[in-house]
């Protein structure tokens, strides 16, 4: 087990950088996970971890060791396929003691380590059985045992759980969580599901364009997000378009398309320049008995309850729209259609944006 | 529509192959068959008795036991070539995307579009006594003597292996390209080298088509005409080559019969020993 530090990688598709310059340190141990959306470079910066894609520019180290140019089969990494890419020729057993036999594992030995890997997912009763008769979250689960068997360095794991069912999903992230913490194993999980990134992860990775937007434990990337990009993509949010008015020390005004004004924390955009604006869901905090307080008035025009959360739409005076995230539990979460409320928005939950997307 | 009803409409679409098949193929075929037990008499023609001797000469008369292992070994060696030569061709093919891969089947296909007749004498005007081959080596006095590359195994292998290279090639194309996505890949990760990996994971996986590739090319070149004929000669003979003249020179049709049921009934047998080892072989992995 040692540190995996990336340092500016990069893969370059004809002129189109897909990862652009990406710094990383991923400890002993530690479960990060690459978020972003599809084509955001997350699967291509795998791919160069586990030497099936050539990195066009930086380094990759392993305990110290160069292996951006070492090929696939010489780095002692385990890949876990979204397309799970088992032998469809070879039993289960035979499946998980591919690696073991690369490494000249016989005999006994053989067979009590495809044993463990198998126990270790819970299918060794299945051993004898081909992939195909497996259902798909046998597969995955066949899929991880072989990539755990021979005691990777690291184990990358490539969306394993997107094509499996919800209920599957959250089974697996589970098993998955376990078994990293049973074995140890420094791991890269890449995903688009913010919510399997923040519940299985020690830090979070979140890329867009090819460009790491943000490292975090998965309440900092949550909390506190360092730009428009991550605080729209993790959680729910608002969008909204705007100008940006006037600039002071304190942080920028930006008049929202209905006239509303709004105060962000942190902005280095000129005035008079349109903006994107991102405000979480559950930043936008509703405050009854109308008069007191410097929020925005507003009317709640529609309320939806999906539990544990209600979700509550407010319409602005300036006719502008905005849901909010409140517990069930809560007063504000209690609060009814037709309701007269201040609208109030911290500033450093109000992001702005370069492009008014 | 119903599900009986989607079979009837099934059923109707392949009646009028069906049909064809029953007539031009089916039919003729249950005609020879009593006529491949007929005796024939020179002068005479075919007469009313009935014989088993037709097909027991295949096995006693030594000259057709020697076209018949002669045939088999011409088969096994064109497909084992056009396996060798077609099989890196087709990892190219089936690994190159977009305008290349049109391209690239374009190249390959291309020689199909030429008469068999005119490739058959552009071997010969190569291979013969005083081809270009044997001139060349002549004129560099590497050989003495004209080297014998015609109306003999080399010729037929020759011009064969040209002429079914790229139909093998079109199928290990479509093989490869259908192996599950990222297999190979997997295979990398767990620590094996590409060679390994070729041979423990893209060979078993691309056993069935390789297998279709081999039985297409073994029983086109067991049944090919034109070529053998041009480049054999009408001494040295094939199967194809033998039946042709048993039925349109000696009208010996009944002879002729036996030797085409005979050779069909031999390429099924190798077909189906073929299929049994690759099973067995892909079992064994």
């Amino acid at each position: 087990m040692a540190d995996l530090i990336l340092r500016g990688l990069t893969k370059r598709y004809g002129g189109q950088a897909a990862v652009a310059d990406v710094d990383l340190v991923v400890a002993s141990g530690e479960f990060v996970s690459l978020l972003g959306p599809s084509g955001c470079g997350k699967s291509t910066l795998l791919r160069m971890l586990a030497g099936l894609v050539e990195a066009s520019a930086g380094t990759i180290l392993l305990a110290g060791q160069d292996i951006t140019r070492l090929p696939a089969h010489r780095r002692g990494l385990g890949l876990v396929f979204q397309s799970y890419a088992l032998f469809p020729h070879l039993t289960v057993a035979d499946n998980v003691a591919f690696g073991l036999r690369r490494q000249g594992v016989r005999g006994a030995e053989l067979r009590r380590r495809t044993e463990e890997a198998l126990a270790l997912v819970r299918l060794d009763h299945l051993a004898a059985r081909m992939p195909r008769q497996l259902s798909g979250g046998q597969q995955q689960r066949v899929a991880l045992a072989r990539a755990v068997a021979p005691r990777p360095r690291v184990l990358l794991l490539d969306e394993p759980l997107s094509n499996l069912d919800a209920l599957l999903r959250d089974e697996m992230q589970i098993e998955i969580k376990r078994l990293q913490r049973e074995l140890g194993t420094t791991s890269v999980f890449v995903t688009h599901d913010q919510a399997e990134a923040l519940s299985m992860s020690d830090r979070v990775c979140v890329l867009d364009h090819g460009r790491v937007q943000q490292v975090g434990t998965p309440e900092e990337v949550y909390q506190r997000p360092a730009n428009g990009f991550v605080a729209g993509f993790i959680g729910r949010s608002n969008r909204l378009r705007g100008r940006v008015e006037a600039v002071d020390v304190a942080g920028v005004s930006v008049v929202l398309d209905g006239g509303a004004v709004l105060r962000s924390g942190r902005t280095e955009i000129a005035p008079g320049r349109l903006v994107g604006i991102v405000i979480r869901n559950d930043a936008v905090r509703l405050l009854c008995g109308a008069s007191q307080g410097s929020g925005l008035p507003g009317k709640i025009v529609m309320r939806s309850f999906s539990g544990a959360q209600v979700q509550l739409v407010v319409r602005l005076e300036s006719g502008t729209e905005l849901v909010s995230d409140a517990p069930a539990t809560t007063a504000e979460g209690a609060l009814g259609i037709g309701t007269e409320v201040q609208v109030a928005i911290a500033p450093e939950a109000v992001f702005v944006t370069e492009a008014a997307a | 529509m119903t599900r009986s009803g989607e079979r009837r409409a099934g059923w109707l679409l392949v009646a009028p192959l069906c049909l064809l098949l029953l007539a031009v193929f089916v039919a003729p075929v249950a005609l020879m068959l009593p006529t491949s037990f007929r005796t024939y008499q020179p002068g005479l023609g075919i007469t009313s008795g009935w014989t088993a001797h037709n097909y027991t000469q295949i096995v006693t008369d030594g000259y057709l036991l020697e076209v018949l292992g002669r045939t088999f070994v011409l088969g096994v060696s064109v497909t084992a070539i056009c396996l060798v030569l077609g099989f890196p061709l087709a990892v190219v093919l089936a690994r190159a995307s977009g305008a290349a891969r049109g391209i690239l089947t374009l190249l390959v296909v291309f020689p199909l579009t030429l008469n068999v007749v005119v490739r058959s004498f552009g071997w010969i005007s190569l291979l013969s006594n005083r081809g270009l081959i044997n001139q060349a080596l002549m004129a560099l006095g590497i050989v003495d003597v004209p080297l014998r590359m015609m109306f003999n195994l080399t010729g037929l292998i020759v011009g064969l292996t040209h002429v079914l290279l790229p139909v093998m090639v079109v199928l290990l194309a479509a093989a490869l390209r259908a192996l599950p996505r990222d297999v190979e890949a997997a295979a990398a990760t767990l620590g094996t080298r590409p060679w390994k990996t070729f041979f423990l994971v893209t060979l078993p996986l691309a056993a069935p088509g390789i297998f279709a590739g081999c039985v297409l090319v073994f029983v086109l070149t067991i049944s090919a005409l034109v070529t053998p004929r041009l480049l054999g000669g009408p001494a040295y003979k094939v199967m194809a080559t033998a039946i042709f003249d048993e039925f349109l020179s000696s009208l010996d049709w009944p002879t002729g019969a036996a030797l085409a049921f005979a050779l069909t009934l031999f390429a099924l047998a190798v077909v189906a020993l073929a299929g049994l080892l690759t099973r067995r072989w892909v079992a064994a992995r």
